[in-house]
């Protein structure tokens, strides 16, 4: 197997890497680009070498660079975070193929699960509720569309089969606009894609968006561990998540865990994963699988105790899930309230990004509050990559008592030098929606138009 | 063409003393010239500046590849021009290795070396300065 973990990443998911490599007695090289020599985990790695210059293209996208760093250094596996080459499986696949160890999924899982139409197939094999819509890529002939819109009925979204993150789609309202915005859609998609196939599906009004972590061994064993509420968005960027979600029957969450962890085994997926769904009206519908460690892992951590970094790296050393089905249900029982917020280096009421010198940084803490960050005092916020700096969580016995925590860790949070958006966090905390909870995805761009609606009229 | 055949061919050529040769596939043309006094590719940068750092440090030879360094050729002998030495541009100081395929490593202007800032064997970095020139 292997002893050295190389962390193809960088910010605060390379230092959380870091950090489980180091629990489990894992050796660990940090590559990085020029613009990143005084990241944290660059430092407390055992082996540290510079790849090339700032830009992602030229260093963390660079799968020959990482390969060549990994056989110079010795690693014998590569983690590779989330973004950046996570859900590639070119660099999977070129991974396996330079006999190492990637710690993920396989190169046919994330090829299968990366392009939407054969994720829905897959799905809908294994049993997992799907938006009702077109069975696979959308045909040439118009008049088998049009039959196609009016069997799904209006509104109607046309999707981009190899699209994401919220591109690559388009509302249809009357049945006379679908020609025009699937021909759009599908020039859109080879442009931005390379693959102009599309499909359609009913489009949801009100949904939330909920999401099942799973973990998969390859010995047959798969968990899931519990949802989170990821329903707080703007510009389909999750803002802030939380476990478990306000208002779902549990044993409604039981029966899509249970699909998605029947899903893992029919597809033979090996590592960590998450399935995403839209809920409206009390049905679950898939949207997609990110086949990789998410953002917001760290909710679930909270919330079942679980380190789904540290399974991670278990499973690709080839050992068994630490725990089972029903232990990971006696943890849900018991183990209250998480919320994560995602504090970015941007403005909090503009978002322009605020990349510069981080003069003071304090992080806060007491009971139930967790802190992932890269962030130190003089650290400087690079411009060139995602504005992410910290995750700041707070966990409680009830949803009452992590957002009184949460609160609190926001007024304690001390970072000078750049913009942060800790003050919209603030304000969503107190925000009356956010605090009973059960918001639909637009509940934040509502809430941002109404406060633009009343600065106007002030 | 890969770097493995490049490395197979360029043994070739030094084990039938011959000296150079061009090898053309789709899309590739490779010329190969076995020689102690030519650099093969110029990996020297110069650096942004930094206020208050002496000119050795403003501008050192710096590797803009991943590799192990070298101030010895590791096959075979090879004057590697020592600290204090006056160099002119584009003069190998030492080489990069990946495997068996080893660069050049240049001055990248005229100058004096100064100190070694990286160990012959060395793992350096992209950007990593390796010799002060002054």
């Amino acid at each position: 197997m292997f002893d050295t973990v190389l962390i193809a990443n960088r910010g605060e998911i390379a230092l959380r890497v870091l950090r489980a490599c180091k629990a489990l007695g894992l050796k660990t090289v940090a590559v990085h680009s020029e613009a990143d020599r005084a990241l944290r985990h660059v430092t407390l790695a055992d082996q540290a070498l510079c790849i090339g210059p700032p830009s992602a293209r030229q260093s963390y996208l660079d799968i020959r660079e990482i390969l060549l760093a990994a056989r110079l250094t010795g690693a014998g596996a590569i983690h590779p975070g989330y973004g950046f080459l996570s859900e590639s499986a070119a660099f999977a696949e070129a991974v396996e193929q330079a006999g190492l160890v990637f710690i993920g999924p396989s190169a046919q899982a994330i090829r299968r699960m990366g392009d939407k139409i054969s994720a829905k197939a897959a799905m809908r094999a294994a049993g997992v509720p799907c938006v009702p819509g077109s069975a696979g890529a959308l045909p040439d002939d118009l008049t088998n569309i049009e039959a196609l819109g009016a069997a799904v009925g209006y509104p109607l979204i046309v999707k981009a089969a190899g699209g994401g993150g919220g591109r690559g789609m388009r509302i249809v309202r009357e049945a006379r606009d679908l020609p025009q915005a699937v021909a759009l859609t599908r020039e859109e998609a080879a442009r931005a894609f390379g693959n102009p196939e599309v499909y359609l599906e009913r489009f949801l009004a009100h949904p939330r968006h909920v999401e099942i972590q799973v973990l998969a061994d390859a010995h047959g064993n798969a968990v899931w561990l519990g949802e989170r509420d990821c329903s707080m968005q703007r510009r389909h960027q999750k803002v802030i998540e939380e476990s478990p979600a306000v208002g779902i029957p549990r044993e409604a969450i039981a029966r899509i865990g249970a699909q998605c962890v029947n899903a893992c085994l029919q597809i033979g997926y090996q590592g960590a994963g998450t399935f995403e769904f839209l809920y409206e009206d009390d049905e679950f519908f898939f949207i997609e699988m990110n086949t990789r460690v998410q953002v917001e892992h760290p909710v679930t951590e909270l919330v079942t105790g679980v380190d789904v970094v540290r399974e991670q790296l278990r499973i690709a050393l080839g050992e068994r899930l630490s725990l089972d089905q029903d232990q990971v249900q006696q943890r849900l029982q018991m183990c209250g309230h998480a919320i994560e917020c995602r504090i970015n280096a941007e403005h909090a009421w503009r978002f322009t990004p605020s990349p510069g010198v981080v003069r003071d940084w304090l992080a806060p803490g007491g009971p139930g509050i967790r802190v992932e960050s890269h962030l130190y005092a003089g650290y400087e916020v690079p411009p060139h990559y995602d504005s992410l700096v910290a995750k700041l969580l707070a966990h409680g016995a009830d949803r009452e008592q992590a957002i009184a925590r949460m609160r609190v860790a926001l007024e304690e949070l001390v970072i000078e030098g750049i913009d942060t958006n800790v003050a919209l966090h603030q304000d969503l905390m107190r925000e009356p929606g956010f605090v009973r909870g059960g918001f639909d995805i637009h509940h934040l761009e509502h809430y941002l138009a109404g406060r633009v609606g009343q600065e106007a009229r002030a | 063409m890969t770097p493995a055949f490049i490395e197979r061919l360029a043994l070739r050529l030094r084990a039938s003393g011959i000296t150079a040769c061009e090898y053309e596939e789709a899309g590739a043309r490779l010329r190969l010239r076995i020689a102690d006094d030519v650099p093969t590719e110029a990996h020297a940068v110069t650096p942004p500046g930094a206020a208050g750092q002496t000119p050795a440090l403003l501008d050192p030879i710096r590797v803009r590849a991943t590799g192990r360094l070298h101030f010895l050729h590791p096959s075979r002998g090879f004057d590697i021009p020592p600290e204090g030495a006056a160099v002119t541009e584009g003069q190998i100081v030492g080489f990069l290795g990946v495997g068996e395929v080893l660069s050049a490593l240049t001055a990248h202007r005229a100058g004096v070396l100064g100190r070694r800032l990286a160990a012959d064997g060395e793992l350096v970095g992209f950007g990593q300065a390796v010799q002060e020139l002054r």
